[in-house]
This record gives structure tokens, sequence and C-alpha cells, in this order.
């Protein structure tokens, strides 16, 4: 498993002088197959020590039995001939060049999709609804007291649903499926459409994490008197469905939630980290209390 | 840097983003845009996602956008263009406007975004943009205006963007 904290590896694809060029449609199959393992590359014709860089392990080309030496800034770069292997056997070299550095592959099992929030910094006003709302401590604030992506792989893969509570449109989740949220232009519609959404709490009769709070308080009764996990579970999730709906909630993000003490502990901080970022903007700005009272 | 090595650095630079975690570029689209930059015989940058990439914040994010503010026009083939300044924004490596063009794989089919991509064809951009119903009346006037054959390519008020 991969961690957010490593580059994922480069392959350099090295065509220049002293090695034989790949037909182009040999070329492409060999990147594509490259791409889809989690590598990224790139293709040199000249130079590949002014393109490696330090994610850089391996150069590969068909240089004929007489691989070239590559130096890259602070790290070990290995050259391979590949001449007369498939684009397969290709991948299978630099597999076995790359050793233990971790590759986030796709489609394998231990792999992480990468779904997280993506702010447009043009329409965001930082008015930190989303930081609130989260319960995953996805978002945090920077020096400058404005929204920042902190933690992306806390994300709930699939679950777009604080992209619902934000009232400017302004978080996209580029791998969903449908715009404005894909990052499509938003349009006057889609901000009175996004708006409604944020009344969710008023379809819902109130808050939503008060609201998921009662409904699985509902349930761990209705667990007691019945002791029957089962159709306890069963009905916590018939309750859900509405909510899953409304905000389009993975339903797996829901029976994922925290117990309801946690949710509350939770989300007390996160309107503290939000309630503390707009403090930190209204002082920046000159109207906040902590630059009207110099002594603070 | 040198005279010399400024005169090194080349006029464009291509990124292609394979989208290799989901399914929401079209896989024929993004194979033969994959295909039209391989054959085409200049080099150019893959990455298997760039979301996974951004979310590394990856520090080659901010060499590319540092080109991009020194003058190399920099050419990605991606998704749509605000999802991916938004990308390089959360990276710490945002955009310029000027010397990025982002070419919407989402949206366009190969032979515009390649165009875009090798000729720097500026309506495949524009297109690139362009919300979803202003890209299909476009797509559909290009094939009317095809269908008639030698009329000259004018579009009825009626669909102006």
């Amino acid at each position: 498993m991969t961690t957010l904290a490593t580059r994922q590896p480069r392959v350099v694809l090295y065509e220049g002088s002293g090695a034989e060029p790949f037909a182009g449609p040999e070329r492409a199959e060999l990147v594509a197959a490259l791409l889809d393992r989690g590598y990224s590359v790139t293709l040199a014709h000249e130079g590949a020590a002014a393109a490696a860089d330090d994610a850089t392990f391996v150069v590969v080309g068909r240089f004929a039995g007489q691989a070239p030496q590559v130096t890259a800034a602070e790290a070990t770069v290995e050259v391979h001939d590949c001449s007369g292997r498939s684009p397969a056997e290709v991948v299978g070299l630099v597999d076995g060049a790359r050793a233990d550095r971790p590759l986030n592959t796709p489609g394998a099992g231990d792999s992480w999709k990468p779904w997280f929030p993506v702010i447009d910094p043009v329409r965001c006003t930082n008015c930190m609804q989303c930081l609130s709302f989260c319960l995953f401590d996805v978002y945090g604030v920077d020096g400058d007291h404005r929204l920042r992506v902190e933690n992306p792989s806390n994300c709930k893969v699939n679950c777009p649903a604080c992209s619902r509570v934000c009232p400017e449109v302004a978080i996209m989740f580029p791998k969903y499926h449908a715009g404005p949220i894909d990052g499509a232009p938003v349009s006057q519609t889609d901000v009175g459409r996004e708006k409604m959404k944020i009344d969710i709490s008023a379809l819902l009769g109130g808050d939503l994490y008060a609201r998921l709070r009662e409904r699985s308080a509902e349930a761990k009764n209705r667990f007691s008197r019945e002791r029957s996990a089962d159709q306890a579970l069963a009905e916590r999730r018939r309750c859900l469905t509405k909510l899953a709906d409304a905000a389009a909630i993975p339903r797996e993000v829901l029976d994922a939630l925290p117990s309801p003490e946690e949710i509350q502990r939770k989300s007390a901080e996160a309107a503290k980290r939000a309630a503390a970022a707009l403090a930190g903007q209204a002082a920046a700005a000159g109207t906040g209390p902590a630059a009207s009272s110099p002594s603070t | 840097m040198s005279d010399d090595a400024t005169q090194t650095v080349p006029a464009v630079r291509m990124l292609y983003c394979r989208c290799a975690f989901a399914q929401v570029v079209p896989a024929d689209v993004k194979g033969a845009v994959l295909e039209g930059l391989a054959g085409s015989g200049r080099g150019f940058e893959a990455v298997a996602d760039l979301c996974d990439m951004a979310a590394r914040r990856d520090p080659h994010l901010a060499d590319l956008s540092a080109l991009a503010k020194e003058g190399t026009t920099l050419r990605i083939a991606a998704c749509w263009p605000r999802a991916v300044r938004g990308l390089f924004h959360l990276a710490d490596s945002p955009l310029g406007e000027a010397g990025v063009e982002i070419l919407n794989m989402r949206m366009l089919p190969a032979e515009r975004v390649l165009a875009g991509m090798l000729s720097g064809d500026p309506s495949a951009v524009a297109e690139s943009a362009a919300g979803r119903d202003d890209a299909a009346a476009e797509q559909a006037a290009a094939g009317r205006i095809a269908a008639l054959g030698q009329l000259p390519p004018t579009t009825p008020e009626g669909e102006k963007r």
C-alpha cells in the first residue's frame, strides 16, 4: 500500500542518440501499459539526464546492448536495454528495477482511488461550511486562514456530500460522473440548485448530523427492544436511505459513520476549527475582534 | 541558468493524463489521444492519474507550473479545465492564466484533443472549457455544416453561444 508521502515512480523512455526509436503503435502500447500499472512516463528524445528527476528510477530504451550512463540529482537511475522485449516484458523489467518502491496500481486490491474534494479557488469564499461539515478531517486551513484540502486520503471514496453543502459550488470531485461536481462550468441554474441542496437540513427536519444521531439512537433503542441486530440494522439502513438519496452520500459511508457520541465530538471539533479560521480571516482583514482589540 | 540552457527548453511541453483510476474519460478517446501523441514523434510526459499526483503534492507539478510561467506553453490533455486548475492549486502549484492550454478528453473527440495538443488549435481549447450543452450544440452545428457540404460554415442566430 502506498502512502501520499511518496511520489509515484517515474520511467523515462529514451529514444535519443544511441537508442533505436520505437514504432508509433508499439510506443503507445508500452506507454499505456506502464501508465495502467501506475507509473509516470517521460518520453525523451535527447538528454535523458535532463528529463530525469528524483522520482525517476529507471531509463529504458533500445540501446542495442550498450546502455548509457544516466545521472539524476540525488538519485540512482538504472538504465535497461529493452531491445527485443514486448511491452509486457518491459513492464516486468521496470517492476523488477522498482524493487520495494511503493506503487499505487490502478485496480490492485490495496490501491487507493484518488477521490477527494478539489477546491475551485476562483469560486471559494472560504466560508468554511465544508470544514464544519466534514467528519473525516479532510479539510484544514493554511497559514492565511484559507481553506485547504489537508488529508485527501481521509475522504470517503465516491462520496461527494461536502460538495452539496458548498453555497458557491466551489467543490469538485474530478472523478464524479456529472457536472458541475466533476468540474464542468457552473451555471446560474447550478448555483440555485446547489443552494437548494444546502437546505437538506430543512428537508430532513433539522441539522443533518443531529438527524443522523437521532436515527442512530432510534435504531439502538429498537435493537434493545427487539434484541435483533439484523432487524435493527435493516431499520437503520431504511432510515438512512433517505439521507443517502438527498445528499448523494453512498450508503457504505453512512454505515461506516462513527458512534453518535463520536459524531457529536468530531462535529463540534470541526465547527471550532471553522470558527477559528473565520475569526482569523476577520482579524487579517481588520474587521474582527482580534484586529479591533490590540490587547488580544 | 545560462543562455544556452534557456534555448534548450522546448517551447511547448505536453502532459497527458491517463485517468487510470476511473472510467470517467472515455477509453476510446484517451486511447486514441495517446496513440496520436506517441505517433507524433514528439516528446511528452504521461501520468497515470493527475488526481493521484496532486494528492501527493508531487513537486513535478510545481516544475510544470513554473515552466508555463517562464514562457513555455504547457498543453495538458486531461479533463475539465476547472478541475485541472483546481488540482494544480491543491498541489500548491497554481497554474497561471497565460501559457496553459487544457484539452478536455471527457468532452472532446480524440481528433479535437490532438488538434489542440499537437497544433495548438485555439478552438479546441475553447471547446474544452465550454459547458456540456454548449459543446453538444457546437458538435451538432458542426455536423449540420458538414452535412451541408459546400455551404459556408455560418451558425444560425439562435444557436450562438
